[in-house]
């Protein structure tokens, strides 16, 4: 477990340090046992993640998210032109036997949802940062970014909920 | 313990809450004062921690034993005012409402272990259950433990996305007029009846302690709680999400992960009428270790392996070496209202089996 972790830290910190651009699609991946963490977003305690471009921000869950919850079979999604609050569930994914909320990290108003998902949940688990996004939404408050952790920040944080159970 | 002589001490209460109006001896008096009714009693939230010094002879609370010397009269009032809570507790239904007053009782029998409220059924219908656990999952703050010996009439239960096309031989289900329901947990099909046994945990994702809020820990940490359940027994263990005897499914399982709580349930099949099974087809996603063996070959009966008050009573058991708990009665629940929650598992309409049968023809 120990071994594990400095594993985790070390490939994390690689892949930060070589992710400088959010576009770059994340292909490579010491081990699936690792979390991805990308440079240029923001995310949220509850494991989900936020790309603002503009004046629209792509939401998603994260790797570590995905992981933990197992293969993806089922993604509820809101619908476009829908409200979305920071903190508040809009939508959940089924994976095995469980459904999971999805919190959104900032409030806003929905402009557009993956439709692929519902073809293909897997993407979520395959792709949680590029193809795996879930919904697009206007953000009403900005504001809301500057509360969420950064790369680095959430790194640790999921070193330290996994290391403390 | 070491009592005076003197007079009622006047020492007031030192936390930050009023003095309650509660049983005092008298002063001047070497009797009792009548005692106000307990109706008027607030609930008393630190009646564990304060000490008597501060409170004894003024408020409700028991004195600490090693603390103070307590007059007389003052020790009476305590005891008096102490019972008086513990009788407010058993009558008064805003107990059920998340005070720490109601704590009193479960605290004192198992300090230290979180409280669970346990709620037990015989045959209540299975969409009232599943719409009292929704109501638990999303509106309460405690944890609970649901157990409903047996549900009325046979019925389907889908998950969340079950397709009836897939997994029901519709023609069947319409013909037969069995009622189909999907629920707002994940996971499989399943058709229940006064056969099933049906046991739910709902829990804080701090009840149990170093457990992540994801669907395999939760679902590893209900395994080794039923593995207490049946030691010795059947050679039980959890296999795939399933609760099996050998490579027999007897118990399924499915959950539903909140923010900050988590629900899982399990349907356990204390016996099964061999008609009904007729009704599902063979899923499209089954376990591996199922070896595409037909329903009546893939399942078994716990019957055959324990007596259903048995097994009851030892999963009440085991959840107790976890968690302090404490009866519910369903009225102690607030009803649901429209304006207050409204559950997601339903009744599917005719018309919609009606329309996933014709989807699946074309």
């Amino acid at each position: 477990m120990a071994l594990r972790m400095w594993a985790s830290s070390t490939a994390n910190a690689l892949k930060i340090s070589c992710s400088s651009k959010p576009n770059v699609s994340l292909a490579f991946s010491l081990s699936r046992c690792f979390s991805t963490v990308l440079d240029g977003l923001k995310y949220a305690n509850s494991h989900e993640w936020v790309k603002h471009e503009g004046p629209v921000a792509t939401i998603g869950i994260t790797d570590h998210a995905q992981d933990h919850l197992g293969e993806v079979v089922f993604v509820e999604l809101p619908e476009p032109g829908g409200a979305v609050s920071q903190g508040k569930g809009f939508g959940a994914v089924e994976s095995v036997k469980a459904t999971s909320d999805i919190n959104s990290p900032i409030s806003g108003e929905v402009v557009e949802v993956n439709s692929k998902l519902s073809e293909t949940p897997g993407l979520i688990n395959s792709s949680p940062y590029e193809d795996g996004w879930m919904i697009k939404v206007k953000p009403s408050s900005p504001s809301e970014l500057e509360s969420l952790m950064g790369p680095k920040e959430y790194t640790k944080f999921c070193e330290e909920e996994d290391a403390s159970h | 313990l070491v009592t005076t002589a003197s007079r009622p001490s006047s020492r007031r209460c030192t936390c930050s809450r009023p003095p309650l109006p509660s049983h005092a001896p008298a002063p001047g008096r070497r009797f009792l004062a009548r005692r106000p009714s307990f109706r008027h009693f607030p609930a008393c939230h630190h009646i564990l921690s304060i000490t008597a010094a501060a409170c004894c002879t003024d408020s409700c609370s028991l004195p600490t034993l090693l603390q103070v010397k307590y007059d007389l009269y003052g020790v009476r009032s305590c005891v008096i005012n102490a019972l008086a809570y513990l009788a407010q507790g058993k009558e008064n239904p805003n107990w059920n409402s998340g005070s720490d007053s109601k704590m009193l009782i479960p605290q004192t029998k198992n300090i230290g272990l979180p409280l669970m409220n346990l709620m037990r059924f015989k045959g209540l219908p299975i969409l009232q259950q599943l719409h009292i656990e929704e109501q638990l999952l999303r509106t309460s703050s405690e944890n609970w433990c649901i157990v409903n010996d047996g549900t009325n009439d046979p019925t389907i239960v889908m998950g969340v996305s079950g397709k009836p096309a897939e997994l029901l031989e519709i023609e069947s289900v319409l013909d037969d007029q069995v009622p189909v329901i999907r629920r707002f947990t994940g996971g499989g099909t399943v058709i229940v009846d006064h056969g099933t046994v049906f046991v739910t945990f709902i829990c804080n994702k701090e009840a149990v302690p170093n457990l992540q809020p994801y669907p395999r820990p939760i679902m590893s940490w209900s395994s080794s709680l039923y593995s207490k359940v049946f030691q010795g027994i059947g050679d039980f263990h959890l296999r795939e999400n399933d609760y099996v005897f050998g490579n027999h499914k007897f118990g399924g399982n499915a959950q539903s992960i909140t923010k900050n709580r988590w629900i899982h349930h399990t349907s356990f099949l204390w016996d099964f009428n061999v008609q009904n099974m007729s009704y599902l087809k063979h899923p499209k996603r089954a376990p591996a270790y199922r070896s595409a063996r037909s329903h009546l070959d893939f399942i078994c009966r716990m019957k055959d392996y324990m007596p259903r008050s048995t097994f009851m009573d030892k999963t009440v058991e085991a959840t107790e070496t976890q968690f302090s708990l404490r009866p519910i009665q369903l009225e102690a629940i607030r009803t649901c209202s429209e304006a207050e929650f409204c559950p997601s598992s339903r009744f599917l309409t005719n018309e919609e089996l009606e329309a996933a049968a014709v989807a699946l023809q074309s």
